[in-house]
């Protein structure tokens, strides 16, 4: 819980990731890209008091997320969206085995969510099954841009993965998360777009679908689909540390999202190890949208900022709020 | 053309070449990393942001590239190198065989490129007639958002966002005449009155967007390229305003209070 001025945060960290790319788990020359694109975005939007190594940020291992999040990170709970991009690195990126045994040895602190792919087809239907009753899952996350092959990349309104999201459903898989990446085929159109989250959304409205990075580089077709689609949700991760290096952006951004979306359906996430927890969640809470945009914009209300900040993951997972980090009726009013 | 110049028009012809999504030329952006032109031997390296941008993006700025810089009368020889992306060899190779985009990329492409550009051309419409709109309602404090459907072109003051706008229609084959309406859709229709204030408030968030990545996309640059630096020049918004400008304040409503339709933007 973090107290700030008499307030109380239950702090849900939406999107947080134990991976391993160094050179020794490296398949080739895109992993070592990948995670070089990683560390300029880490080094380009933090504040220079929170910049890590690289050699720390290749890998950092359960012992150090666990202070980074819930020591120093104010983090209540926190739930791991791991990617596999296995045409990168050899064990993959997200490291599957350490991250559930961390979720076993903290109960109540984190949840893992796990990938499917539906290029596997068949197998891969049955493994998702397998995966479900083993992680005890409520959610997944998809990277739409994951290479397979010579696939690279699949879209959310294909026949497969319509037979994915069924057994999602079936599974009581109720959470999608969604990153969508550069790389997609036919490379004709532009691979940032969410319209098959739009048509997924409409014929799956008993499942929540969490847009990462709230559709950027799209913002503006991502709120246009999320105005119509009352299943669709925002994660925060890469827009929030713009409150750092371009505050006047980032109140944009949260501007433009409470505005199309309104405060229920946003969610903060540090996407640690891309950022730390402890510096976003202490400068959102302090956010404050400039004075001479808020005509434009209105202020932030605390209530908004408990909300973003864990009550809406928290009610979307099912996770216990203390009465501490609840709302009070005159706000929920 | 004298050998001495071949230096100048090669820099000339790659300020043409755009990059669509942020709809800023490659040279404003730092995307040249280095060009010599020598005895009408014309080689260029690009750089980009990071090894992951957007495949498609980058081959279709290298190719541009090419295009003008073999436009030029002294240009003999034309080499384009894309440095340091995930598909380096496989743009490069077909740079240098002049393959095209289908000859490139083979099974990942279908058709052409054409329909991608054409939506960047309408995303960079959009967000250049909002801020030529949005100059005029703070510049016009009398003038109600809702009346702006009313707006034909000649009523805007001759102003850089507005030439900007001009180009933009242009591009889209939208009118041009002093009399043609200024807030239009992608086909150059005017909106129904009821519509207007959402639609202008979407176009802010396409301005708000590509302004947005535009300077992301630059600070990653100089993130990646420290010496990138000196070569970028700032955004200009077209209309001189900083991008961060607070908007002018209309159609404000809250969230799930509001009437749209359900329709995918073309």
């Amino acid at each position: 819980m973090y107290r700030k001025d008499g307030e109380s945060y239950f702090i849900v960290d939406a999107h947080v990731a134990l991976w391993d790319a160094r050179p020794g788990n490296q398949r080739n020359i895109h992993g070592k890209q990948f995670i070089d694109c990683f560390y300029d975005y880490h080094r380009n939007l933090s504040p220079e008091s929170e910049l890590w190594p690289y050699e720390d940020y290749l890998y950092y291992g359960g012992e150090r997320l666990m202070k980074d999040l819930f020591v120093d990170g104010h983090v209540d709970h926190a739930i791991f969206q791991p990617a596999r991009l296995g045409a990168f690195y050899r064990t993959g990126f997200g490291q599957t085995e350490e991250a559930f045994a961390l979720t076993r040895k903290h109960p109540g602190k984190l949840t893992y969510n796990h990938y499917f792919d539906p290029r596997f087809e068949e197998a891969g239907l049955r493994r998702l099954r397998e995966d479900a009753a083993r992680f005890g899952l409520k959610g997944v996350k998809l990277y739409t841009a994951e290479w397979k092959g010579d696939s690279r990349g699949y879209k959310l309104d294909d026949p497969w993965t319509y037979r994915y999201l069924e057994a999602c459903r079936e599974l009581g898989i109720r959470n999608i998360h969604i990153h969508k990446g550069p790389t997609i085929r036919p490379l004709d159109r532009d691979a940032f777009d969410v319209a098959d989250v739009d048509k997924a959304a409409t014929d799956f409205t008993d499942l929540n679908f969490v847009v990462e990075h709230c559709g950027l580089p799209r913002l503006e077709d991502f709120c246009w689909i999320a105005t119509q689609e009352p299943n669709v949700h925002a994660g925060l991760a890469v827009a929030i540390p713009f409150m750092h290096t371009r505050p006047r952006y980032f109140a944009q951004i949260i501007g433009e999202l409470l505005y199309w979306l309104g405060e229920d359906r946003v969610q903060f996430s540090s996407d640690y190890a891309l950022w730390t927890p402890k510096w976003l969640v202490e400068r959102f809470v302090d956010f404050r949208i400039p004075e001479d945009m808020t005509d434009e914009y209105p202020q932030l209300t605390v209530a908004q900022k408990k909300k973003i900040l864990g009550l809406n993951a928290a009610a979307m997972y099912g996770i216990e709020v203390p009465a501490e980090g609840r709302l009070s009726e005159a706000a929920v009013a | 053309m004298r050998a001495a110049h071949l230096p100048a028009a090669a820099r000339a012809a790659l300020g043409t070449v755009y990059d669509p999504e942020l709809d800023e030329p490659i040279t404003d952006l730092g995307f040249v990393r280095s060009l010599t032109a020598d005895d009408g031997r014309i080689t260029v390296h690009l750089r980009l942001p990071t090894s992951f941008c957007s495949p498609n993006f980058a081959y279709l700025m290298a190719s541009d590239a090419k295009d003008a810089l073999s436009a030029l009368p002294g240009a003999r020889e034309v080499t384009v190198l894309l440095d340091d992306h995930h598909d380096s060899d496989l743009i490069n190779r077909g740079l240098a065989a002049d393959a095209g985009y289908r000859g490139t990329f083979g099974h990942e492409a279908e058709r052409d490129l054409e329909q991608l550009r054409d939506v960047f051309r309408r995303k960079a419409h959009t967000a250049a007639m909002e801020r030529a709109l949005t100059a005029l309602l703070r510049a016009r404090p009398g003038l109600a958002g809702e009346r702006l459907g009313e707006v034909v072109l000649g009523d805007l003051p001759d102003t850089a966002a507005t030439r900007a706008l001009l180009r933009r229609r242009a591009a889209l084959g939208l009118g041009t005449a002093p009399t043609d309406p200024a807030l239009v859709d992608d086909e150059g229709r005017p909106f129904p009155p009821g519509e207007i204030p959402l639609r202008l408030r979407f176009a802010r968030s396409v301005r708000i967007s590509i302004d947005g990545n535009a300077h992301f996309c630059r600070g990653l640059l100089r993130t990646r390229y420290p010496d990138s630096a000196a070569d970028q020049a700032p955004r200009s918004c077209d209309d001189g305003n900083p991008v961060d400008a607070a908007p002018a304040g209309h159609g404000r409503a809250p969230a799930g209070n509001r009437a749209t339709t359900k329709e995918t933007l073309a």
